[in-house]
């Protein structure tokens, strides 16, 4: 499981980790064995949090081996055991990582080595929220910004002025999402009376990305590893004067891994399996 | 509308689920505050809503609940479709 990996990064967040599915306890403990896990596997045999949660899997016939399974639900609890993220995949083999929760909803700088790019107006740095990706994983990209002092660059939101843009290189299979801005700040620039959205200082700028299966991604793999490609085009001013509106070219790798196909000793397997 | 239906199938379910084990002792038993989270079709309960309370067994044999689970910041629990397949 991809998650026993960022056990100790979610620990120090302070959040503890669990999963729940019909398994009984000896499957729970076989699998546990193989696959390392050192966090709660609950056995829900007759399915009975399953349903509690409200996350049965109503479309299998309730005489198939598989009846009683939920929906692949992550559920991301608060301390008083309030549902603050819910996050539900339309497939099992599509899967937001454990890294992603630990970036945008935990604040966690944990993820995959760093790569920096500096022009004479800043220093980017690119990081996945994942070192290590699976086929069907929704991971985030991340862009850190840190602009030289007194400079600035434009939000979104701005207009007549050229605004800080992260593009993604189109590829097969892979799916880019929108992205998240901070809040930007309103700027006035007394010498022409005019207030204008900027970004300054440090920010970062946070995105999903989906990939499909190995067969399917093709031409984003190298040797194994995924490689994704774009470019953070911007203009940065400073109180004296604006400069030409710069691109800069961006890259994230990861490792791209197979999925684990490991199964529990026969006799231990459900019946009609 | 169909919530309500589900809501009460489930309920039936369980009682008959709880008579079926007896005073047997079973390892499990997960006792649902079922109208605390309103059970929607697959879909989990609502942001902002609370979890229903739960006891379970984990892979070592220890017992759990919802409280003793979750850490001083929360708890990431994941419904997952089967260790074994």
């Amino acid at each position: 499981m991809q998650l026993e990996r960022k056990r100790r990064a979610f620990e120090a967040e302070g959040v503890q980790l669990a999963a729940v599915s019909y398994d009984s306890v000896e499957i729970l403990s076989s699998f546990a064995d193989r696959a390392g896990i050192g966090f709660p596997l609950l056995s829900d045999p007759d399915s009975a949090i399953i349903r509690a949660f409200g996350v049965l899997n109503e479309e299998v016939p309730e005489n198939h081996a598989f009846f009683g399974i939920p929906h692949p639900v992550e559920l991301l609890l608060g301390p008083d055991g309030v549902v603050r993220h819910k996050f539900h995949e339309e497939s099992y083999r599509d899967r937001f990582t454990a890294g992603r929760v630990l970036v945008r909803q935990l604040g966690s700088e944990s993820g995959s080595a760093r790569t920096v790019a500096r022009t004479s107006h800043l220093k980017v740095t690119t990081w996945a929220s994942d070192a290590a990706v699976r086929g069907g994983n929704r991971f985030a990209l991340v862009v850190d910004v840190d602009l030289n002092p007194k400079m600035h660059v434009y939000s979104p939101e701005v207009s007549g002025y050229i605004p800080i843009e992260w593009s993604m290189q189109a590829a097969e299979g892979v799916r880019h999402y929108e992205v998240e801005h901070p809040p930007s700040r309103t700027l006035h620039l007394p010498a022409i009376d005019e207030s204008v959205p900027v970004f300054e200082n440090s920010f970062r700028l946070v995105r999903d990305v989906m990939i499909g299966q190995a067969g399917e991604i093709g031409s984003v793999l190298e040797d194994g590893r995924l490689v994704l490609r774009g470019s953070l085009r911007y203009q940065a001013c400073d109180d004296r004067m604006c400069y030409l509106p710069t691109t800069v070219p961006l890259e994230w790798t990861v490792d791209f891994e197979e999925h684990d196909r490991t199964r529990a000793p026969e006799a231990l397997r459900k019946q009609g399996d | 509308m169909a919530g309500v239906v589900y809501t009460e199938a489930m309920t039936k379910a369980d009682r008959n689920r709880r008579r079926r084990r007896g005073s047997g002792g079973a390892a499990l038993l997960a006792c649902a505050a079922l109208a605390a989270a309103p059970a929607l079709s697959g879909a989990g309960p609502e942001v902002g809503s609370r979890a229903p309370h739960f006891e379970a067994v984990d892979q070592h044999g220890d017992s759990w609940d919802l409280q003793r689970l979750t850490g001083e910041r929360g708890l990431l629990l994941l419904f997952f479709r089967s260790a074994d397949w």
